[in-house]
């Protein structure tokens, strides 16, 4: 079995499958979506106009439940940036779609009318069943409604309310390997992207499918072997198993960079209610339906995820990751992790981004719409989001927008798209990265807090991010997790080995590999940003953090511009 | 000299009131990052332990001095 192009297209209710273009064959996942918009999409199109194209790809190396590799890139024009986008995620969706032969599933066209829609693919074909009875319900009902109706061993990708009403906060949300909706493609407004399609959910029944062939079996259990045992190895592992994502709080505030009060501090005096000791010790101490350590994808040894409960044991929330920690918490001055698990389910269910809410929120507060600390109020405001009353919609939209509405300066946002849980004023290297990367500024475009480097010191973070941009760049179009990469790293070969084994290519070592998937990849990404009108001025942070002092460290973001045009000059 | 020490994550040390954070070492004048993490028991790779003093981190090299407060962390990244 070959894998396939599936083409849905929502103006005449079909699904064909087409054989890979040549060019396309050796990409995936992040690297394959700017080369189908250059292929196939005006780039000055509107992202919520029927030119623009919805793309779910699956890395290369998805498909066969090696621990960590099965992410799927979802991708398009993003209506927040104006640019390329991908976002991925864990969960099922990656997997069973490669089970069903799909390299990459195109969704395309306007809809006939206004009803909403399942695409439902499985081993007979693609087809669209009406969902009218699934409008305006929350992911969690809409899923539960969904498996009740497709059955419990599907995969699904879905938008919620926020989607629906093409907010640009909104995500794509994916099924866990437990059936929860909370494996969120988050960022760029991709949400609003099938929004616009009319599409609730794509379900995929991988039922009578299997994992693609195997050119060299014998290579691929070898080279599985020795990257398990390199990931099992790695300190970092058990770190992330017990703690997840939650321990970067105390990094980022020991730099004085974490996200606080709408980013005019960098260091939080009630972090030890809310960092990552605090959630596991509180995770533990409540037990239930709790887990400090939780798979978000079959076969993942990595466990980094986790489940947050109520003080009665109920699940709340799976996962709380330190992005929603830092945006939702502590900047918002929100010192509970009972309020922040409530307002990330919250968000969850909406279908929205945490980091574009919690920042819009940030925003809102300096706008006089709530008291920092306030998280009743947030939540008020987050039941305007989903009434769609005029003040939801603005929230909404994303950070940019309520700082327009309102005329709020102070607003953390690069091309449109708000700035992760990592001040760029404290860690030049990851604002390097949130100027420069074509997708806006983002925690997985490559960030530099763990490099040995000093933090506060303009001269070479350009450097520092460009090698960091190349690595995430190929580690999101081999559909690996971030966290594999620990593993990877003791022994790289194991990538160079896994593809051969795959495809039977001969690509190089494993480092020269990463490098060409990389630079490929961001070659692509910001030709298509170029033609979509992008240019230098784009690549900049806002000009308050320029000038704007960050306590305690009291730095402003100072890396000459001339660096920053020069990231890509390689 | 004295110097206080925060650690975090799985650098947290078991006890009967739960997990410690907080320690107060005496040190001998002069000593650096490595002698405290020695004392400590801690394995001195970087991969192991990141160590934060005044928003800046420092290497196994690093002179102490009196009454400084460092962090102590496993250096992860990612979220």
């Amino acid at each position: 079995m070959s894998l396939k192009i599936w083409r849905a297209n929502v103006s005449h209710r079909t699904v064909v499958t087409e054989p890979v273009p040549q060019s396309w064959e050796r990409l995936a996942g992040r690297a394959l979506i700017p080369r189908i918009l250059l292929d196939e999409i005006p780039p000055t199109c509107d992202p919520l106009g029927p030119f623009n194209k919805l793309v779910f790809t699956p890395g290369l190396l998805v498909g066969h439940m090696l621990s960590s590799c099965d992410r799927i890139s979802v991708g398009g024009k993003s209506p927040l940036t104006g640019g390329v986008k991908e976002s991925n995620a864990g969960g099922t969706t990656g997997l069973k779609l490669v089970h069903l032969g799909i390299k990459a599933l195109i969704i395309e066209g306007e809809p006939a009318d206004e009803g909403w829609y399942v695409l439902h693919l499985s081993t007979a074909g693609g087809r669209f069943d009406p969902a009218d009875d699934l409008a305006g319900l929350g992911v969690h009902e809409a899923a539960a409604r969904l498996l009740e109706r497709y059955g419990k061993d599907v995969a699904i990708a879905l938008i919620g309310p926020a989607g629906e009403m093409r907010m640009t906060s909104a995500g794509i949300q994916n099924l866990d390997k437990d059936r929860v909706p909370s494996r969120i493609a988050a960022r760029g407004g991709l949400g609003a992207v099938m929004g616009t399609k009319r599409l609730k959910a794509v379900v995929v029944d991988a039922s009578g499918g299997s994992a693609p062939p195997l050119a060299d079996p014998q290579l691929y259990q070898e080279a599985k072997k020795r990257y398990l045992k390199a990931l099992l190895s790695h300190p970092q592992t058990k770190v992330y198993t017990d703690y997840g994502t939650s321990a970067v709080a105390v990094m980022c505030n020991g730099f004085g960079a974490l996200p606080v009060r709408n980013f005019s501090l960098g260091q939080y005096d009630a972090l030890d209610k809310i960092n990552g000791d605090a959630l596991r010790d509180t995770i533990l101490a409540r037990d239930g339906e709790g887990d400090t350590s939780h798979a978000c994808m079959p076969g993942c040894i990595i466990r980094s995820s986790n489940c947050f409960p109520s003080p009665e044991g109920k699940a709340v929330v799976s996962p709380l990751e330190y992005e929603t920690i830092g945006l939702v918490g502590s900047n918002l001055d929100i010192d509970s992790l009972d309020d922040i698990a409530m307002l990330n389910r919250e968000m969850n269910d909406l279908g929205v981004d945490t980091i574009e809410m919690g920042a819009a929120l940030g925003v809102a507060v300096e706008a006089g719409l709530m008291e920092f600390g306030d998280a009743q109020r947030a939540m008020e405001l987050l039941q305007e989001v989903r009434q769609g009353t005029p003040l939801g919609r603005i929230l909404g939209q994303g950070a940019a927008t309520v700082g327009r509405v309102f005329g709020v300066r102070r607003v953390p946002v690069v091309k449109g798209q708000a700035i992760s849980a990592y001040d760029p004023r404290a860690i030049k290297g990851t604002g390097v990265t949130y100027a420069t990367s074509p997708q806006g500024a983002d925690h997985t475009a490559g960030l530099t807090i763990r490099a040995n480097v000093d933090h506060l010191d303009p001269k070479g973070q350009a450097e520092l991010s460009r090698g960091a941009q190349i690595k995430m760049a190929a580690y999101d179009t081999l559909g690996a997790c971030v966290f594999s990469s620990f593993g990877f790293a003791l022994d790289l070969d194991a990538i160079r080995d896994l593809l051969k084994a795959q495809y039977g290519w001969d690509l190089g070592t494993g480092e020269d590999i990463l490098d060409q998937l990389g630079r490929e990849t961001l070659k692509l990404e910001r030709a298509f940003n170029q033609a979509a009108g992008f240019t230098a001025a784009d690549d900049r942070l806002p000009e308050w953090m320029t000038v704007e002092p960050l306590p305690p460290t009291n730095a402003v973001f100072d890396v000459p511009e001339e660096d920053l045009d020069g990231v890509f000059n390689w | 000299m004295v110097v206080h020490v925060r650690l975090y994550a799985t650098l947290r040390r078991p006890s009967p009131d739960g997990p410690q954070n907080r320690l107060s070492v005496d040190l001998p004048d002069g000593a650096t990052v490595s002698d405290l993490l020695a004392r400590l028991g801690i394995e001195q790779s970087a991969d192991h332990v990141m160590a934060i003093l005044n928003h800046r981190r420092v290497g196994p090299d690093h002179r102490l001095q009196p009454e400084d407060e460092l962090h102590l962390l496993p250096p992860i990244s990612g979220g």
